[in-house]
């Protein structure tokens, strides 16, 4: 059989010589130097926590969520609801 | 003597708290008597909106990865109302969650603020619940004609029928295709009214029981339970009623685009 066919077909198996230990450490290593660049630009350590004010930042967001705005909304509509009521009462049937 | 009894039965009236009364009022003689009123269901619109409003500026996460509570609350419903959609119009009309999603978040809020003692409950007034169900459905018909023309009205015969029948059936159909406007509405006016009424009857029986006498105040704790319960009852109720003005809203969208 003549020789570039059985390489053609071994060719399938045998996979080609890209990375060898000697193209990977010897040399300047150029090629992957975007890759350490990219890293190296990354940020350490934990992930900042945020700091935002306000309501917002004091009830809502992060571990900060509470229940609490709610319970605060349903007093608000109750003061509300309770001074409407009193009001009318005190219009309608006047003492 | 009459004067004071009126008076009382008018106070202690369950049904005092659906009355729509004026709050603030403008009636001036411009424009021929303009007549400007802010009255309790204003109000408490305008405060549903502002609610709804602020829960999803509130609870928008800055656009963060990593939802606080807050956020995956609202995302959470988000999601229910979502697949609600995809499973009853299919996935093919997302462009309709928005709507539901509005809408489910309108009644929800508005009943939950009724919830509260003294506050004012919007769905109880039966002109939000009926305009709200009479414009899906004339929504619902723009959209069925839009899409389907002239065959739209195909709707009103179902297959099969025998050419005698036609028209008897076509009255019956375009009978029960209008008696949905009223019985969205309703259903939701009228589950809200009662349950309010008669948390507001009991209530006043257990005022009476509690203020009686010691012995009687302290066997009425048991009563007093049994309305607890009641009130978890009618949060359910809010719910669940919401739900279903936008489950049944969904199907008439899809009845609409699929003519059955």
């Amino acid at each position: 059989m003549h020789a570039s066919l059985v390489r053609r077909q071994l060719g399938t198996l045998i996979p080609p010589k890209v990375a060898t230990p000697k193209s990977l450490s010897g040399g300047s290593g150029a090629s992957l130097t975007p890759l350490v660049e990219f890293y190296s630009k990354l940020p350490k350590g934990s992930a900042p926590t945020s700091a935002s004010g306000g309501i917002k930042g004091r009830y809502f967001e992060g571990k900060n969520a509470t229940a609490a705005p709610l319970a605060f909304t349903m007093l608000a509509l109750f003061g509300l609801g309770y001074t409407i009521d009193y009001h009318k009462h005190h219009k309608n049937h006047a003492h | 003597m009459t004067q004071n009894l009126t008076q009382i039965l008018i106070l202690n009236s369950p049904l005092e708290q659906f009355e729509v009364t004026s709050l603030i009022g403008l009636n001036a003689p411009i424009f021929g008597y303009l007549n400007l009123t802010l009255t309790n269901l204003a109000l408490y619109s305008i405060l549903v909106l502002f609610l709804i409003i602020s829960l999803h500026y509130i609870a928008n996460n800055n656009s963060r990865l990593v939802p606080s509570k807050w956020s995956i609350a609202l995302e959470s419903s988000f999601a229910s109302v979502n697949s609600m959609v995809r499973e009853q119009i299919g996935s093919l009309n997302e462009m309709y969650l928005p709507f539901i999603y509005s809408l489910f978040f309108f009644i929800l809020i508005a009943n939950l603020t009724g919830n509260v003692p003294y506050s004012y409950t919007i769905t109880t007034s039966i002109i939000v619940t009926l305009s709200l169900s009479f414009t899906i459905l004339i929504g619902v018909t723009i959209l069925g004609l839009s899409i389907h023309k002239i065959k739209f009205f195909s709707y009103f015969i179902p297959s099969g029928t025998p050419l005698a029948l036609v028209p008897l059936l076509v009255l019956i159909e375009l009978l029960s295709y209008s008696a949905r406007a009223f019985s969205l509405g309703i259903r939701l006016f009228a589950n809200m009214t009662a349950g309010h009424t008669l948390l507001k009857i009991l209530s006043t029986f257990l005022l009476q029981m509690f203020s009686a006498s010691v012995i009687v105040a302290v066997l009425t704790l048991i009563p007093f339970a049994i309305f607890m319960a009641l009130i978890g009852l009618e949060l359910a109720v809010s719910f669940i009623q919401s739900y279903v003005f936008c489950i049944l809203t969904c199907s008439y969208i899809r009845d609409a685009i699929e003519l059955h």
